[in-house]
C-alpha cells in the first residue's frame, strides 16, 4: 500500500510542483498559470481541481480559506499547500526518474540553450 | 486590485456552475477562481474571446471535476469540508452506490424480474416503433440537394368529383410531359418514371437458374440527373435510348441496381455490355448505380410507394403519346429539381402559367388542371405521419404505465427499507445522498430492463415492419442504428428517473425516532399509500385511454391494407403471370389486330381452362390486376361504362364474357355485392394453370409466376 500511496502521476506531479514553486501564492488560477506557460496551452480548469482534489485526498495537500476578499466581491478563497508527505512523494518520484536516467543522458537529442 | 464590476461572465454558464459545484467553500472557491480569471482575461483580450474562455473551462468543470468525479473513488471524502485535509465519510460515489444496487437486486430477483421484465417491454416497444418512425419520417434523403427535388402532378377538382376518385393527384401524360418540360423555366433537370409493364416487375434470366422476378421500371434519360446519383458504372441512358422518334422501338439496354450487381453479378466490374435476358429477351446492361441509391418516394393515386427497384429501363415515351387523345393516359411521375434558389411556390407558379397555356389551346382536355410541386421529403411519410406518431404516442403510454408500476414496486419496497434509510440518514447520509442511492438503484433497474428492451426492440421491429404496408416507404429499412441506440439510452435513463424519482423523495422522507425504531411512522405509512393510490388511479386512466386509442389505432394503422377497394375482395383471387413478349411499352401494337388477337386467344384458353376448376364461380381476366393502393388505373368499374375514362377499362376487362359478371361496382350506399371469381393478370405465357392460393383472404392476394 505504501509503495502506491508514494507512486503519483504526470500531471499530479506537476500540479505540486507548480504549488511548490508559488510558495504562499498557490492559489488555483495561478497554478493554472503556471502550467499554462510551461506547457504553451489552455489546460482544463476541470482537470486541475480534480488533481487538486486528489492529492488533498491522498494528504499531499492541503488548503486554508482566505477571504472574503474584496476583489472578488466577497468571496472566499483557497490557498493551497503542500505538505510535507507532498514533498515526500515529490522526492520519491524525482529519485525514481533520475535512477531510471542514469546514464541514459547521452542518448538525448542535444538541446538548444 | 479593483472589485468586480463592469465585466460579468456569461450568465448562463456562470448559472449552470452554480448548480452543479458543491455547496460550501469547495464549490464557492472555484466559482470565484473562474471569476477572478475571467477578469483577469478580459483585461488582456476582448470580451468575446473571456466568454469563450468561461464558457469552455465552465463545461470541463461540470464535466471533468463534477460529473467524472462522481465515479472517482480516489476522490470520496473530499467534499463538504470546511479546511483542507479533513476527510469526511459518508459521501459515497455512485459507483459505491451501484455497487451496493447490485447486491440489493441479487437478494431480490423476484422483484428485480419484474421491473427489468417491465421496463424492457415498455422501452421494447418504444424502441420497436421508433424504428419504424426513424426510418419513414427522420432519416435524410440519399439524394445530394435532396432540399431541391420536388414531384411535379397535378390537380382536377371537378375531375375528381365527377368520377368520386378517393385521390387527387394525378400524373402526366406523353404529351404534358414535353410540353411541361419545354416550358417550365424554374427547374434544373426534369425526369419521370413508369413503372415497367404497369406492375413494376419484369423477369431476370441469367441462365444460371429459374428466372427470377424483379423490380423493373422505366424511366426518362434524365431521371438519374435529377436525382443527382448517375451511375457509378457505365452511364445512364441516352435521350435517343428514351424517345426515339417517329418509329415504335424499344432500345434493350438496362440500368442495374447496386444490390442486384452484388447480388447476381459478384460486383463483376466488366457486368456494363455484357448481354442478359431480361423479358425473355437479350438487352445490354449499361450502368450501374451507386450503392445506397433508393428509388425516391412517389405519390400517386392517394398512394405513395417506394418501390424496391433493380432494373430500370429506358422509357420509349413516343409510343404513349397519343395525339388524339391528348388528355388521357397520365402515368407519367414527374420528378425535378427546381433551380437554385427557386422556391417551391415559385415553381407553381411557373406550372400554373403553363397550364394555363394548355388549357388555351387545348380546352376541351386541359380545363381545370392544375400542377403543384412537392418536395420528396414532405411525399416521404405523406399519410403514415398520423398512424406513427399516434402509435408513438400508444407505446409512450405503455412505458408511462410499465413506470408507475415499477414505482409501486418501489414504493412497496420502500416501506420495508426506512429502518435502512433511517440508520444511513443517522451516521450523516443526507437527503441528497440518499435520493442519490435511490436514483442510482433506479436507473440500475432502467438500465437493465434498457439493453433487455432493445433486443425486445429488435425483434419487434421484425414484427412490425411486416405489419406495416409495404407501400410505406422506408418501412422496411427500419432497424437499429445509432440514432435508435441513442434514443433507447435516453428514454431508458428519463425512464429511471420517472419511476425512481417519485419513490425516492418519498423514501428519504424520514421521520427518525419512529422508523429508527423499526416502526412505521403513522405519517409515513398514509403518504405511501395516497401516492400508491395515486399511482394506481393514473395507471387506469391510462389505459383505458390506450384501449381507446389502441381500438382506432389498430383499424388505422394495420387496417392501412383493408382500405375501401371499389369492390368486395371475399373469394377473390388474383393469379398474375409473369410473362416475356408481352407488355405495353414495346409490345401489343395498338395497330396491329392480328397480334391482338393471337393474344388474346392464349388468353381466352387459358381463362376457360381455370373456370373448369371445381369451385371456380367466375373468370376474368383484367390488366392490370387489382391492387388495394394505388395502381395505374382507378379500380372501380361500372356496369354501364357510360363514363369514357372507365369505359376504356372496362372494355380490356370485358374480351371474355364472364368479367362482365365478375366485376361490378359496389353500390355508392356501401352494400356490396358478392363476388367471387378468379381474377388473372395481365397478358399470359404460359398454358399451364397457375397454382392457387386459399379462397377467402382478406385482400386480394397476387401470386406470381415466373416463367
Amino acid at each position: 500500500m505504501m509503495a502506491r500511496k508514494a507512486e503519483i502521476g504526470e500531471f499530479e506531479q506537476l500540479v505540486l510542483l507548480a504549488a511548490l514553486r508559488l510558495g504562499d501564492d498557490a492559489f488555483a488560477p495561478d497554478i493554472a498559470r503556471v502550467l499554462e506557460e510551461r506547457a504553451g496551452r489552455e489546460m482544463s480548469r476541470g482537470t486541475l481541481y480534480a488533481a487538486l482534489d486528489r492529492l488533498e485526498g491522498r494528504g499531499f495537500v492541503t488548503w486554508a480559506v482566505e477571504g472574503p476578499t474584496s476583489d472578488r466581491a466577497g468571496g472566499r478563497r483557497r490557498r493551497f499547500s503542500v505538505t510535507p508527505s507532498g514533498r515526500d512523494a515529490l522526492a520519491a518520484s524525482r529519485r525514481v526518474l533520475l535512477a531510471l536516467w542514469d546514464g541514459m543522458e547521452h542518448l538525448l537529442p542535444e538541446e538548444g540553450a | 486590485v479593483s472589485p468586480v464590476h463592469g465585466a460579468l461572465p456569461p450568465r448562463l454558464a456562470r448559472t449552470a456552475l452554480e448548480l452543479f459545484l458543491p455547496r460550501g467553500i469547495r464549490g464557492e472557491a472555484i466559482l470565484g477562481d473562474l471569476d477572478e480569471e475571467f477578469q483577469g482575461i478580459c483585461r488582456d483580450r476582448t470580451r468575446a474571446e473571456a466568454g469563450a474562455w468561461y464558457r469552455r473551462q465552465a463545461l470541463r468543470v461540470i464535466v471533468g471535476y463534477r460529473l467524472l468525479g462522481l465515479l472517482d473513488p480516489s476522490r470520496r471524502g473530499v467534499g463538504g469540508a470546511e479546511s483542507g485535509g479533513a476527510l469526511q465519510s459518508g459521501y459515497a460515489t455512485v459507483l459505491d452506490d451501484a455497487r451496493f444496487a447490485l447486491r440489493r437486486f441479487a437478494k431480490a430477483p423476484a422483484f428485480t424480474a419484474v421491473a427489468v421484465i417491465t421496463i424492457a417491454i415498455g422501452i421494447g416497444a418504444n424502441t420497436a416503433v421508433f424504428s419504424v418512425v426513424d426510418a419513414v419520417m427522420l432519416r435524410p434523403l440519399p439524394y445530394p440537394n435532396a432540399d431541391r427535388i420536388v414531384q411535379v402532378w397535378q390537380t382536377n377538382p371537378d375531375y375528381r368529383a365527377e368520377r368520386s376518385l378517393p385521390y387527387d393527384d394525378f400524373s402526366f401524360n406523353a404529351l404534358d410531359y414535353v410540353e411541361y418540360e419545354r416550358e417550365t423555366r424554374v427547374f434544373d433537370e426534369m425526369g419521370f418514371a413508369l413503372r415497367y409493364a404497369d406492375e413494376g416487375f419484369g423477369t431476370l434470366d441469367l441462365g444460371d437458374g429459374p428466372p427470377e422476378s424483379v423490380g423493373a421500371w422505366g424511366v426518362s434519360s434524365s431521371f438519374f440527373d435529377v436525382l443527382g446519383m448517375p451511375p457509378v458504372l457505365g452511364r445512364a441512358f441516352t435521350a435517343e435510348e428514351t424517345a426515339p422518334q417517329g418509329e415504335m422501338r424499344w432500345t434493350p439496354v438496362v440500368i442495374l441496381s447496386h444490390d442486384l450487381w452484388m447480388r447476381r453479378f459478384e460486383g463483376d466490374p466488366g457486368v456494363v455490355g455484357r448481354e442478359i435476358r431480361f423479358e425473355s429477351a437479350p438487352a445490354t446492361v449499361v450502368g450501374v448505380l451507386p450503392e445506397g441509391f433508393q428509388f425516391p418516394v412517389l405519390s400517386f393515386m392517394g398512394a405513395v410507394a417506394a418501390p424496391d427497384v433493380d432494373i430500370f429501363v429506358p422509357l420509349y415515351y413516343q409510343a404513349l403519346y397519343q395525339p388524339q387523345q391528348p388528355g388521357r393516359f397520365r402515368q407519367f411521375l414527374v420528378t425535378a429539381r427546381l433551380r437554385e434558389g427557386v422556391s417551391v411556390e415559385e415553381a407553381d407558379s411557373d406550372l400554373a402559367r403553363v397550364a394555363a397555356s394548355l388549357a388555351v389551346a387545348h380546352p376541351e382536355t386541359h380545363t381545370g388542371w392544375r400542377p403543384i410541386a412537392k418536395p420528396l421529403r414532405e411525399i416521404a411519410g405523406r399519410g403514415f405521419e398520423t398512424q406513427l406518431l399516434a402509435l408513438m404516442a400508444a407505446v409512450g403510454f405503455v412505458l408511462l404505465i410499465a413506470c408507475a408500476n415499477v414505482a409501486n414496486l418501489l414504493l412497496a419496497q420502500g416501506a420495508t427499507r426506512r429502518s435502512e434509510m433511517a440508520v444511513r440518514s443517522a451516521i450523516g447520509g443526507g437527503r441528497r445522498h440518499l435520493v442519490q442511492l435511490l436514483l442510482t438503484e433506479s436507473i440500475l433497474l432502467a438500465s437493465t430492463g434498457g439493453a433487455l428492451g432493445v433486443a425486445l426492440g429488435q425483434w419487434g421491429t421484425r414484427t412490425l415492419v411486416r405489419l406495416v404496408p409495404a407501400d410505406m416507404p422506408g418501412g422496411g429499412d427500419a432497424g437499429l442504428n445509432a440514432s435508435v441506440l441513442l434514443f433507447a439510452v435516453g428514454l431508458t435513463l428519463l425512464t429511471g428517473v420517472v419511476f425512481g424519482l417519485l419513490p425516492a423523495l418519498r423514501g428519504s422522507m424520514l421521520n427518525l425516532v419512529s422508523d429508527l425504531r423499526g416502526g412505521r411512522g403513522e405519517a409515513g405509512a398514509r403518504g405511501e399509500w395516497r401516492l400508491s393510490r395515486v399511482l394506481l388511479a393514473a395507471q387506469v386512466a391510462i389505459t383505458v385511454i390506450l384501449l381507446v386509442g389502441g381500438g382506432v389505432l389498430g383499424k388505422s394503422f394495420l387496417g392501412l391494407n383493408s382500405q375501401p377497394l371499389g369492390y368486395d375482395p371475399e373469394n377473390v383471387l388474383v393469379a398474375s403471370l409473369v410473362q416475356g413478349a408481352h407488355h405495353p411499352l414495346r409490345v401489343i401494337n395498338p395497330a396491329d389486330s392480328a397480334q391482338r388477337q393471337a393474344l388474346w386467344q392464349r388468353k381466352y384458353d387459358l381463362l376457360e381452362r381455370l373456370s373448369a376448376i371445381p369451385g371456380v364461380v367466375s373468370v376474368a381476366e383484367g390488366h392490370p390486376p387489382l391492387k388495394p393502393r394505388g395502381g395505374y388505373f382507378p379500380v372501380q368499374f361500372t356496369e354501364e361504362g357510360e363514363d369514357r375514362a372507365e369505359r376504356d377499362l372496362t372494355e380490356l376487362l370485358r374480351h371474355d364474357g364472364h368479367s362482365h359478371r365478375a366485376w361490378r361496382r359496389a353500390p355508392a350506399q356501401g352494400r356490396r355485392e358478392r363476388l367471387e371469381a378468379l381474377l388473372v393478370g395481365h397478358g399470359l405465357q404460359r398454358s399451364d394453370p397457375p397454382v392457387l392460393q386459399g379462397t377467402g383472404e382478406r385482400n386480394v392476394r397476387r401470386t406470381g409466376l415466373a416463367g
